[in-house]
């Protein structure tokens, strides 16, 4: 990481613990939409990290913008960051330009819209803060090839869906919407685009299970019973090195994939395997991280006031989208399989398909 | 509040380290073709064949780091990564140089004498000179620092009496490192008063018993040491230094690819045989999750080792590793049972069914050799600040 980078994310932890917060998170439940936070991110410039400097934008790489993403979720940021950020990268990719409304993103199924007659039909499931955003960007499967259509909101009618966290994942149907702007998807495969939406799923794990891990630490350093700390009873040492090793492990993926995905020159394939890998640990993590932290918590955890909650149910929301482990898993072994049955020098191995780059 | 960010730098990669895969993958396709090994489960434990050690000796590929004037290659850490693990996924037999090449031989070069480093690195190197781990004892197992071999000083050199116990192929070993007390507890505490030696086998007074383990391999032994005389220079590093000396190496032993790739060699065969099949989403799945978490645990590792190259010591980092790891490769075998019961001894004809027979049997060591799973569970808690 650079050191521009660090410094951008510095500027990021500083703006999110100074206007973010529990309280606000809970707030932002309730219905109190944070704009004060949102602004100070728009005017820090973070949703244009992956938007070039001849755009306007930070300039940042691949790998600056996921860690951005992850640090977020390490403050269960209640705001459309990762969603802003991915409509930008994939709107720059298509035009070269970044869009000039505050823009969401829908990863749909290609069967879930059709474009007739330069109208949009369909309708996307869970679409995220798709309330707050005056438009989205949507990748559509056309005669010419895959599309990406951004339309209003105001267009389109909004269900009033929650996620577990309780941040808007609304229903959004189209029906017969014109798109405010199309254009064609250039180089980009719904494959890339599916893959980086769930690596920023699993960056935000991460960055969750680490706050997860540091909250169970200084809880049980500080909770007394028996007379003395929770920490000093070995069973619990136990349950937080072992969520501690599962947060690890799931950094340690999500920072693998985010060099792969950053590397121009790894294959397709790569790509694939390197995702499928990151998010298959991350959720899987998510459930183990969640049971023990919670377990070493006691009551506390439970309760509504204490901040565990706020990332418990992230991440069980974000490990069941864009592709929970069973999916990403059945990808890979099918992937490898593949490779497997396909190979005819009869040198081709599952490691030779798991253990290409580092 | 606290934060615990762990984060793992990505190695340094330059061209010629895929080469050599390469090369370290055509070497073991020939001698297999060859019949020169089976693909044998946990091979870097139970694998002992110095003839194939010997082979890739000659081929330069032990102690690739070390200087070049004690027989090494100079080359990266990571190319010694890359050689090891392939080694591993082939289940070449590779035990007999394994603990010389990733520990004894890195110690020699830090706190041996010269005459060590120019006599003993270059036969290492060779595949022609190894060395057992003396540590634990019957009395002394998770708590090492209470040994009880004694080594006092006597006729300008000192005498050592005690036993070793469970030390890995100390039978075909020429030398063994052992942790003998130097000093009594009292003064000091007790990781004060240890010292580690440098003992050739082969001296007055040492006797070594092979011990069977539950799969029928005798690779692991008991040693006497029955008032064996060495020379002053046989000291590892100075009088005293033996605990740190035994600590500072963990971060090496534990972090590397033998701690979570014991098993692959099944689940290679596994998705071999099945490959050709019609597969459910759910036998995708299972092989698709294990190749996932061991691609997760091989850039956590390697994470690791960029660590170490950078001069910092990730002790806790190793032993969550190797917590992860070692549990996982022995889940490997308890996934695969659902498709391949697991029912016939190791000697069946068919090589998958024997490899998960074997896996099986030998599974559980993995969370013991090394510092047990609750030991370093305790380390990881006193990283966190917990004890
Ligand atoms: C295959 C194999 C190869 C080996 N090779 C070598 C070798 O080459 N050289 C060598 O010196 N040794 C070797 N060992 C020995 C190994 O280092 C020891 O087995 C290990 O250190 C544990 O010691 P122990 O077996 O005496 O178990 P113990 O220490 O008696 O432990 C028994 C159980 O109690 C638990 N326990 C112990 N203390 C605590 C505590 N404070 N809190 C919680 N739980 C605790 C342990 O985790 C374990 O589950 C080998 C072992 C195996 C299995």
């Amino acid at each position: 990481m650079e050191q521009v980078d660090q410094l951008i994310l510095d500027t990021a932890e500083r703006i999110l613990a100074d206007h973010g917060g529990p309280e606000r998170v809970n707030q932002a439940e309730d219905g109190c939409y944070p704009v004060e936070l949102w602004r100070a991110i728009e005017e820090a410039g973070l949703p244009l990290a992956w938007i070039g400097e001849d755009a306007g934008g930070v300039g940042g790489s691949l790998e600056l913008g996921l860690a951005l993403i992850r640090q977020s979720a390490r403050f269960a940021l209640p705001l459309p960051l990762a969603e802003v950020m991915l409509a930008n990268w994939l709107w720059v990719r298509a035009t070269g330009q970044a869009p000039e409304t505050l823009t969401g993103f829908a990863l749909v199924s290609p069967e879930a819209v059709q474009l007739r007659a330069g109208r949009l039909y369909g309708t996307l499931a869970a679409v995220a803060f798709a309330d707050r955003l005056p438009q989205l960007v949507l990748p559509v499967e056309t005669d010419h090839g895959l599309q990406l259509a951004v339309v209003a909101t105001v267009d389109c009618s909004l269900g009033n869906q929650r996620s577990l966290a309780g941040e808007a994942r609304n229903e959004v149907t189209l029906n017969g919407v014109e798109p405010v702007a199309l254009a064609g998807a250039s180089e980009l495969e719904l494959d890339d685009i599916q893959a980086l939406t769930a690596l920023v799923r699993a960056h935000q794990i991460a960055g969750a299970l680490e706050r997860m891990v540091a909250l169970t630490v200084t809880y049980v350093q500080e909770r007394q019973q028996f007379g003395r700390a929770l920490a000093k009873f070995q069973a619990i040492q136990h349950m937080v090195a072992e969520m501690a090793g599962e947060s690890a492990l799931a950094n340690a993926a999500v920072e693998q994939a985010a060099r792969v995905m950053a590397d121009p020159s790894a294959e397709p394939s790569a790509r694939l395997v390197a995702v499928a890998t990151a998010k298959s640990v991350t959720s899987e993590a998510a459930g183990k991280v969640t049971q023990l932290a919670h377990q070493a918590h006691g009551a506390m955890g439970f309760s509504h006031e204490y901040p565990l909650q706020q990332y418990s149910r992230r991440v069980w929301c974000w490990r069941d989208e864009s592709g929970s482990e069973f999916y990403w898993n059945c990808r890979l072994g099918h992937h490898v399989v593949t490779q497997l049955r396909d190979a005819s020098d009869g040198e081709r191995s599952a490691w030779s398909s798991i253990a290409q780059g580092f | 509040m606290q934060n615990i960010r762990f984060n793992f730098p990505a190695p340094d990669v330059d061209p010629t380290v895929e080469t050599l895969r390469q090369d370290v993958r055509a070497f073991l396709r020939g001698e297999r073709r060859q019949g020169h090994f089976r693909p044998g489960t946990d091979c870097w434990c139970a694998g002992i064949d110095p003839d194939f050690s010997r082979k890739l000796g000659q081929r330069g590929w032990i102690g690739v780091t070390w200087p070049k004037r004690y027989g090494g290659q100079e080359l990266s850490a990571l190319h010694r990564y890359v050689i090891t693990e392939e080694l591993l996924v082939a289940g070449a037999p590779v035990h007999a140089h394994w603990i010389a090449d990733r520990q004894s031989g890195p110690l020699i070069l830090k706190c041996g004498t010269e005459s060590m480093r120019r006599d003993i690195l270059p036969r290492i190197a060779a595949g022609e000179c190894f060395i057992a781990l003396g540590l634990s004892e019957p009395g002394s197992g998770s708590d090492l620092a209470s040994v009880k071999t004694r080594a006092e000083k006597a006729d300008g050199g000192w005498r050592i009496t005690g036993t070793k116990l469970w030390s890995s192929g100390a039978q075909i070993c020429q030398y063994m490192t052992v942790l003998a007390r130097t000093a009594s507890s009292d003064a000091g505490g007790r990781h004060a008063g240890l010292t580690q030696f440098l003992v050739p086998l082969d001296s007055a007074g040492v006797s070594i018993r092979g011990i069977r383990d539950m799969s029928g391999v005798e690779h692991f032994n008991e040693t006497h040491f029955d008032d064996v005389w060495v020379s002053e220079d046989a000291v590892l590093g100075a009088e005293g230094e033996g605990w740190q000396q035994v600590t500072g190496e963990l971060a090496l032993e534990r972090s590397g690819p033998e701690r979570f790739l014991s098993t692959f060699v099944a689940l290679e065969q596994a998705c071999g045989a099945i490959a050709g099949e019609e597969l459910t989403d759910h036998q995708l799945a299972t092989l698709g999750r294990l190749l996932a978490r061991i691609r997760a645990l091989r850039s956590m590792s390697l994470g690791v080792a960029s660590l170490l190259q950078q001069g910092q010591s990730p002790d806790v980092e190793a032993a969550l590793v190797k917590d992860l790891g070692t549990r996982f490769e022995q889940e490997i075998i308890e996934r695969l049972r659902e498709f391949w019961p697991i029912t016939q001894g190791p000697d069946s004809d068919n090589e998958l069914r024997a490899l998960l027979s074997d896996s099986l049997l030998r599974q559980p060591s993995f969370t013991l050799r090394g510092g047990t799973n609750e030991v370093l569970k305790g380390i990881i808690a006193r990283g966190l600040g917990l004890r």
